[in-house]
């Protein structure tokens, strides 16, 4: 109860969205400060209570983020940790600063990992390679400036519809100096042949060795995997994440709206038992926006459509060659006994 | 890959003699990479980014060799710099590598060779090579085989290591090589024949008993020399005996398979696989540098075992960049094949590279074009410059937009000013400053002085440099060499063959014929029939390949040429010392056979034909015997005794000929007048030593020879001969007589005896009669030793003819002969060396003497013939 | 080259190796690491150390010369790590750690997060009981550490020597369960690993070979020889003709050169185009190799399979000399053959997927050596 309280006044969620303002700091890492600051808040007398309020802090977090995917895995990661941390100290509060500590030390030194990871994928990218990466991912982007210092490299990068983040990649690398061409989403078969392997960064790894990435990772790891080029991912070890999807749909970030379709308007107006409340506001938006769309002479998704559309997606690992992470180049294999491995304690 | 069984070789090698010694000659002993050369060895030119010597070390090293001897001259001390501060003085290498600075005025090899006997370093078989060794050849391999056929046969004293390659082969030069007879079995090399690319050796000749004596013979034109040489310990030794040895294949080899002294032979190794090759002149630099990047000398490639210990990493396409990441290339510079790239190298934007090598710290500007380009290192090429089959020295800096087109030659730290355009071909080199050059001059010939006076000559003539090598140069712009001012050198150097080692020069102009062995039946008929005679002689060769075109080309009359000077020298030494020893000889009284052998270490030490040393013993002999005037019989006691003892060594100094021996016999006595009358007797008692037969004598007495034919007329020396023809003659008339009664041989030698002093008078008109009627012949076949001795019946005391014989000699020495058949081109070099008006006149003079004295002397011969004979009556 | 410090002891025969390997002298992924392991046993021997570390800078260095000296022969690298890694534990288990090194303070989140590297489970009891009077750093008498510990180390190192020389025998243990009698097996140049397994196998069964020739190298003849010496009924074919007949081949058993950690395999040349006729008869391919030969290394060529090329001389003669001026002759030496395409590794310990030949590495080595 008194946990309850405490979390109450105070908003996690707002704690985890400004360490996110900070451009190096990802979900996860976000997410493991703002668990450190709730442990600090909390009161709970007991590990019991405190693994308690962590959870829920997780929960809410969870439920108020859009794509609660990475934070999860960072969140699961820090519980884990708090969980099986050896506690033989007498006072409990000195645990709880020992702990608040480590997260934040956590956090701190997690930011060299990605440099970590540029050196590991730089063995891979050999002079006068062409690459194919997707959207925008600020490791991938690591990984390519520092291989620009040494190897001469030039990059296709998919526009990555709908936001379009791909554009900010370009610019990032254009601005060094790296010859950058923005691709269709569509048209990542058309390129392939051109390109030498594949780079892309994720949101998280999953115990499958599979990975989850904005939407689109995942026909282009098929188109790659059909052209024999490599398809690498780049993955610092906070995202790997506990979790065993077997298809796009059992990724927590499924809902049924996705991908519903629309109930035919008659049908709607004779029977309206519909419990949903995301139909009505459909059938009351959409002609308003039909109109406009139509009226535009190029045609772009409204944003229910956009909202009927996955975010991200999951790529199988039969279909990876490998995963670049901080603790070491990892087979898709290597990354399900890794996980395994730190979660079997 | 190299077989496993490399390791095991070296050990058994190892075991079976305490080390492997090998020699380097790393001085080239030609200016093939003038100006490159200047101030700086050939051996330490780089190739592929390390030093000739660090290849050819490689290489040793490979074949696991304990100890080497690095033979330098030019510029010593750098190579011994060198040396000491490379990877290999290192104790862990396990090479003991010794330099030894020879002497400023060792121009060949074989002088070097020399060096390595005085030096006396040599323990056991060796290996020699080149300093410009690139070879990945399992040495070891070679030396076991060569230790395995010394086993059998001790005569095997040389293991020359070739390469098949076709004719035409790249790394192949086409300046110089050979045609090797081999026999395939054994591996023997049988005769080697030396070929110049041009003017193209259009024949080439072997004796004919290697048909005889060898059922199967292999001649080859495609072998690769790779101058990798297993010698055995003789080997400098008989550098040493033969001190105009030059060239360690057209002398040495050639001279030790075509004398019929030191009955030594001469083995091949062809490599079927490895690859060896040597940089020899800048095109081989271009080809072995091309085979290197294209991996033919693996494992010796340079992203495996660089010799320089290099790290490169190996691309598609033969590209070789330094793997430290220090190299940077622009991302829209063009990287072609069969290129390297040394550390710290920067190539600017818009740069294409393509077959070319770059060395370290080199930065290539914005545009330029290298195209089977070899720059050293810290070398700066400016923006838009195009190298194209060049070679361009350290830390030279070429100018913005200055062409180097193809051959060019651009030597150390030279500067080319912007926009320069050097000729085809260009040599350059670097200003020098005031101080005149310290170091004798790189690997060329010349001593110091020389090659300073020829760099003045190059200073001399810079008018035109300017508009050349462009404004704000250091440079000098050597003299393109022209056909005409290489009359002196040796034609391996001269111009039109120099271009076949040229890079880039495609010498298309120049016709090669190549002409390949040919060896026509008739020549190889009637040479090899005399040959028979004498061993296998020069004779051979020189005749049938000094045809009317090829006379000037022919490899043998070229390498006799260099031969003349220092054999005229050779002759004369060789006198007074034929001439001592046999004075030893007698006078320690040693047994024939020592002396005949210490005539024949003589005789090869200076090369002269087997007739010389004939002539100094029977000379000796005669003059050896004490004149007892009047006691006739004591007389002949004398001569008894002493042709007794030493009439033997006539046929032991190698090759027996009793004609001859009478002809020599007749010659002496009737050059030395007062030993004349001991003709008869020495001659009976040649005769009862059974050392001439009857039939020779009569071969003798019909030869035209003895007849005294070609002799100046009128000289004391004709007289003579006709004398102790005339005896000849009535011995003849005894042998007649033989049959019926022995009892008159007795009386014959004694009436011989007192004949010739009387008779001398009464032989006179006899000779100048019968000689006029020889004169037809005597132009077109007179024997060298007539047509010459000539003059020298003007004084014939024995020491002028002597001196004269030599001068001789020295006339005949191109054909090398004693042989009569080479007689016809002696003629013709008799009219080379301006003696004509001897066989000229010869015709014209004695028609006068001939017409006033003809009529009496007719009856002479029947007359002298007729005294003779009664007098012998008159004895009994 | 050796650190200032202590420079390495038995540095001559680190050298000599050096040199033979640069020079090919030494060629064959066995004989490497046979020499290897002969140069680190002198090494140690001679080692002068006061504790542990010192000794594996010592070892890091001679390891890091030879395997500069030859990148190409994977198992140099190999046995230079497995030294290391069986010295680490035989170190850990004779000084029994008095406690986990107080793990309070050092246990961080990272320190958890590595917890997901597989380990052996099981660390093999330590060979000898010394007792923990193993004291490192002794001031007063620094060489006792390196005397108490070494005879254990020679222990450890003589594990790996014996590992080496009794691989063929454990590889070829369990030949009998793969080949069948009355099968068709097609492999590929001459391995001894493959030679002693299809050998071993020929004692019990009666089935048939089909060697491919192996150009450039020819090695296939040999193959062909020493199995035909064996009484095994052997085919030689021109690899040209792997394709068409691989319909009536039930297997093909390839050997490696090095095994990649995604569990893909370089071996000689012809391997890659047999391995895909297979895949494409989804014919199960076999590949025979000690552990040894676990590399963890990925592949970095992907684009061409070979990462050495030999002399081309064996393609074109030397002798042609206009065609040599003419054309570039490339003569790869090995094949990389990917993960996918192969079914299983038969190892001298067990059998295992290219899935697992990741954790294989992760347990036979320490990562912190994987960077020599």
């Amino acid at each position: 109860m008194s946990a309850q309280t405490q979390s109450g006044d105070f908003d996690i969620y707002a704690t985890f969205q400004q360490f996110l303002q900070d451009e190096e700091i990802s979900p996860p890492l976000a997410a493991i400060s703002a668990l450190a600051e709730a442990i600090v808040r909390s009161n709970a007398g007991t590990m019991f209570e405190l693994v308690q309020a962590l959870n829920d802090g997780a929960e809410e977090l969870k439920r108020r983020s859009p794509n609660p995917i990475s934070l999860n895995a960072g969140c699961e990661l820090f519980i884990a940790f708090v969980t099986l941390f050896p506690h033989e100290s007498d006072n409990f509060a000195e645990l709880k600063k020992e702990l608040e500590q480590q997260g934040r030390k956590y956090a701190a030194e997690a930011l060299t990992f990605r440099d970590k990871i540029a050196e590991l994928a730089l063995g891979f990218i050999k002079d006068d390679s062409v690459i194919l990466t997707h959207s925008h991912s600020r490791v991938v982007l690591k990984a390519l400036l520092h291989a620009h210092k040494t190897k001469r490299i030039s990059v296709y990068v998919t526009e990555s519809r709908p936001r379009g983040l791909g554009l900010k990649t370009y610019e990032t690398l254009t601005a060094a100096g790296i010859p950058c061409t923005v691709v269709l989403d569509s048209a990542v078969a058309y390129v392939m042949d051109r390109v030498d392997f594949v780079l892309v960064g994720s949101e998280a790894v999953v115990e499958s060795g599979g990975l989850i990435n904005y939407v689109g990772s995942n026909q282009m790891a098929i188109i790659a995997k059909a052209a024999n080029k490599p398809f690498y991912a780049l993955a610092e070890s906070y995202k790997f994440h506990r979790l065993f999807p077997l298809s796009q749909y059992d990724l927590p970030t499924h809902n049924p709206n996705i991908l519903s379709f629309p109930t035919p308007i008659g049908r709607s107006a004779g029977t309206d038992d519909a419990p949903s409340t995301s139909t009505p506001d459909i059938i009351t938006k959409q002609p308003a926006r039909l109109g406009t769309s139509s009226s535009s002479t190029e045609r772009a998704m409204n944003q229910e459509q956009i909202a009927k559309n996955p975010g991200v997606d999951y790529t199988r690992p039969d279909l990876i060659s490998l995963v670049f992470s901080d603790v070491g180049i990892l087979t898709p294999e290597g990354v399900s006994q890794y996980l395994v491995g730190m979660f079997a304690g | 890959m190299p077989p496993k069984s490399s390791s095991g070789n070296e050990k058994d090698i190892a075991e079976e003699d305490e080390v492997l010694q090998a020699v380097i000659l790393a001085d080239s002993f030609n200016k093939r990479f003038k100006p490159l050369t200047v101030g700086k060895p050939r051996c330490l030119l780089p190739i592929c980014n390390a030093t000739l010597l660090d290849w050819t070390f490689e290489s040793l090293a490979l074949a696991g060799v304990q100890e080497i001897f690095v033979i330098c001259r030019s510029y010593a001390d750098q190579v011994k710099a060198a040396i000491r501060d490379s990877k290999w003085s290192k104790p862990s290498t396990g090479l003991k590598i010794v330099p030894i600075v020879t002497a400023k005025e060792t121009f060949s090899p074989g002088d070097a060779m020399r060096d390595i006997y005085t030096h006396q370093i040599i323990t056991s078989d060796f290996v020699l090579v080149t300093g410009d060794l690139v070879s990945n050849v399992r040495i070891d391999e070679v030396v076991r085989v060569h230790k395995e056929r010394r086993r059998t046969n001790k005569d095997a004293i040389m293991t020359m290591v070739v390469k098949e390659s076709g004719a035409t082969h790249r790394t192949r030069s086409r300046g110089e090589s050979g045609v090797y007879v081999l026999d395939p079995n054994t591996h023997e090399c049988l005769h080697y024949e030396p070929v110049v690319g041009y003017p193209a050796t259009s024949r080439v000749t072997m004796p004919r008993e290697i048909l005889a004596e060898h059922p199967e013979v292999e001649v080859r034109y495609d072998f690769i020399d790779c101058s990798i040489d297993v010698c055995s310990v003789e080997v400098p030794s008989l550098f040493q005996d033969n001190f105009d040895y030059g060239d360690i294949r057209r002398d040495f080899v050639y001279g030790v398979l075509t004398s019929d002294l030191l009955m030594k032979s001469v083995h091949c190794y062809v490599v079927k696989d490895g690859y060896a090759a040597r940089v020899a002149d800048t095109r081989s630099y271009d080809a072995v540098s091309k085979d290197i990047l294209s991996r033919w000398t693996f494992p010796l490639v340079p992203d495996d075992n660089h010799p320089g210990g290099h790290q490169y990493e190996h691309l598609r396409g033969n590209k070789y960049i330094a793997k430290d990441n220090s190299v940077s290339l622009s991302r829209t510079c063009k990287i072609g094949n069969n290129t390297l790239i040394g550390s710290h190298t920067t190539i600017s934007a818009n740069a294409s590279v393509h077959a070319s090598v770059i060395g370290q710290r080199c930065t290539i500007g914005p545009g330029a074009i290298l195209r089977d380009a070899y720059i050293f290192d810290d070398t700066h090429v400016g923006a838009g410059a195009v190298v194209e089959g060049s070679i361009v020295g350290a830390r030279v800096t070429l100018g913005d937009g200055c062409r180097v087109p193809r051959g060019c030659l651009i030597a150390d730290s030279v500067a080319i000013g912007a926009n320069a355009k050097l000729r085809k071909f260009e040599r350059v080199s670097k200003k020098r400053e005031a101080r005149p050059q310290a170091a004798g001059d790189g690997s060329d010939g010349d001593d110091e002085e020389d090659s300073d006076s020829e760099l003045e000559e190059v200073e001399a003539n810079q008018e035109d440099a300017a508009q050349i090598i462009g404004r704000d140069s250091n440079a000098l712009v050597w003299p393109h060499p022209s056909p005409d001012d290489d009359e002196e050198l040796d034609e391996r150097e001269s111009f039109y063959n120099q271009r076949l080692m040229r890079i880039g020069d495609t010498a298309s102009d120049l016709e090669l014929s190549d002409g390949g062995s040919t060896t026509s039946a008739s020549e190889t008929e009637t040479e090899s029939d005399f040959s028979g005679m004498h061993g296998l002689s020069r004779t051979s060769s020189a005749t049938s390949a000094s045809g009317p075109l090829s006379s000037a080309v022919d490899p043998s009359a070229e390498t006799s040429a260099i031969h003349t000077l220092s054999s005229a020298a050779a002759e004369t030494e060789f006198r007074s010392e034929v001439a001592q020893s046999l004075e030893r000889a007698f006078a320690e009284g040693h047994s024939v056979d020592n002396a005949a052998v210490e005539l024949k270490t003589l005789r090869m030490a200076s090369n002269v034909p087997l007739r010389r040393v004939r002539e100094a013993v029977v000379g000796a002999i005669v003059d050896r015997v004490p004149l007892v005037p009047g006691d006739a019989a004591a007389q002949r006691a004398e001569i008894a005794k002493i042709v007794r003892r030493w009439g033997p060594l006539v046929d032991k100094i190698g090759g027996v000929d009793p004609v001859e021996t009478v002809e020599v016999l007749q010659y002496h006595c009737a050059a030395a007048g007062p030993r004349l009358p001991l003709f008869a007797q020495v001659l009976a008692q040649l005769y009862q030593q059974d050392l001439v037969e009857e039939e020779d004598i009569r071969a003798w007495h019909a030869s035209p020879a003895a007849r005294g034919e070609g002799v100046k007329p009128g000289s004391a020396l004709l007289e003579g001969l006709k004398k102790c023809w005339a005896i000849g003659a009535k011995m003849i008339e005894q042998f007649e007589s033989e049959e019926e009664e022995e009892s008159e041989e007795e009386s014959e030698e004694e009436s011989a005896d007192e004949k010739p002093a009387r008779e001398a008078p009464a032989a006179k008109p006899p000779a100048k009669e019968d000689e006029s009627e020889s004169e037809e012949e005597s132009d077109e076949e007179s024997g060298s030793e007539e047509s010459e001795d000539a003059p020298a019946t003007a004084k014939p005391t024995a020491p002028k003819a002597a001196a004269v014989s030599s001068s001789s000699s020295q006339t005949s020495k191109p054909a090398q002969t004693e042989s009569e058949d080479s007689e016809t081109d002696e003629g013709s070099d008799e009219f080379v060396s301006g003696e004509e008006e001897v066989s000229a006149e010869a015709p014209a003079k004695p028609t006068t003497p001939a017409a006033t004295v003809s009529s009496a002397p007719s009856a002479a011969p029947a007359k002298a013939a007729a005294e003779s004979s009664d007098e012998s009556e008159e004895d009994e | 080259m050796a650190p200032d410090p202590t420079p390495i002891p038995g540095h001559k025969a680190v050298e000599t190796l050096v040199a033979k390997l640069r020079r090919r002298q030494i060629v064959g992924s066995r004989q490497a690491a046979l020499e290897t392991v002969l140069v680190l046993r002198q090494v140690v021997s001679k080692a002068r150390f006061s504790n542990i570390q010192q000794l594996i800078v010592i070892i890091r260095e001679a390891g890091r010369r030879l395997v500069e000296a030859q990148p190409k022969e994977h198992t140099v690298g190999n046995t230079v790590r497995r030294v290391l890694h069986n010295i680490r534990e035989e170190y850990h288990s004779a000084v029994k750690v008095s406690a986990p090194t107080s793990s309070r303070n050092v246990y961080t989140i990272s320190k958890f997060v590595l917890q997901g590297q597989p380990r052996k489970q099981t660390v093999g009891a330590p060979k000898s009981e010394t007792t923990a009077t193993l004291k490192e750093d002794d001031p007063d008498d620094p060489d006792s550490f390196a005397r108490g510990i070494k005879p254990i180390l020679m222990e450890a190192i003589q594990d790996v020597l014996d590992e080496l020389e009794t691989v063929y025998d454990n590889v070829s243990k369990t030949a009998k369960d793969h080949i069948h009698s009355d099968e068709i097996i097609l492999t590929i140049g001459h391995s001894r690993t493959v030679e002693a397994f299809l050998k071993s196998a020929g004692h019990t069964r009666n089935y048939t070979v089909i060697v491919a020739e192996t150009a450039p190298s020819y090695s296939g003849h040999d193959m062909a020889r020493a199995l035909s010496a064996a009484g095994i009924s052997t085919f030689l074919v021109p690899d040209s003709s792997i394709y068409a007949i691989m319909s009536r081949v039930n297997k093909i058993i390839l050997g490696a050169h090095a095994i990649l950690a995604n569990g893909g395999l370089v071996a000689i040349t012809g391997s890659l185009l047999a391995a895909t006729a297979a895949r494409a008869h989804s014919t199960p391919v076999v590949v025979c190799a000690g552990q040894f030969k676990l590399t963890p290394l990925w592949n970095l060529y992907h684009d061409y399979g070979a990462l050495d090329f030999a002399d081309p001389s064996s393609v074109l003669g030397f002798e042609e000399g206009k065609l040599v001026e003419r054309v570039d002759v490339v003569n790869p030496y090995y094949d990389y053959v990917g993960p996918e395409l192969v079914d299983v590794f038969i190892t001298n310990d067990g059998d295992h997927p290219p899935s697992s030949v990741y954790r294989l590495i992760k347990e036979t080595y320490d990562d912190d050596d994987h960077e020599l």
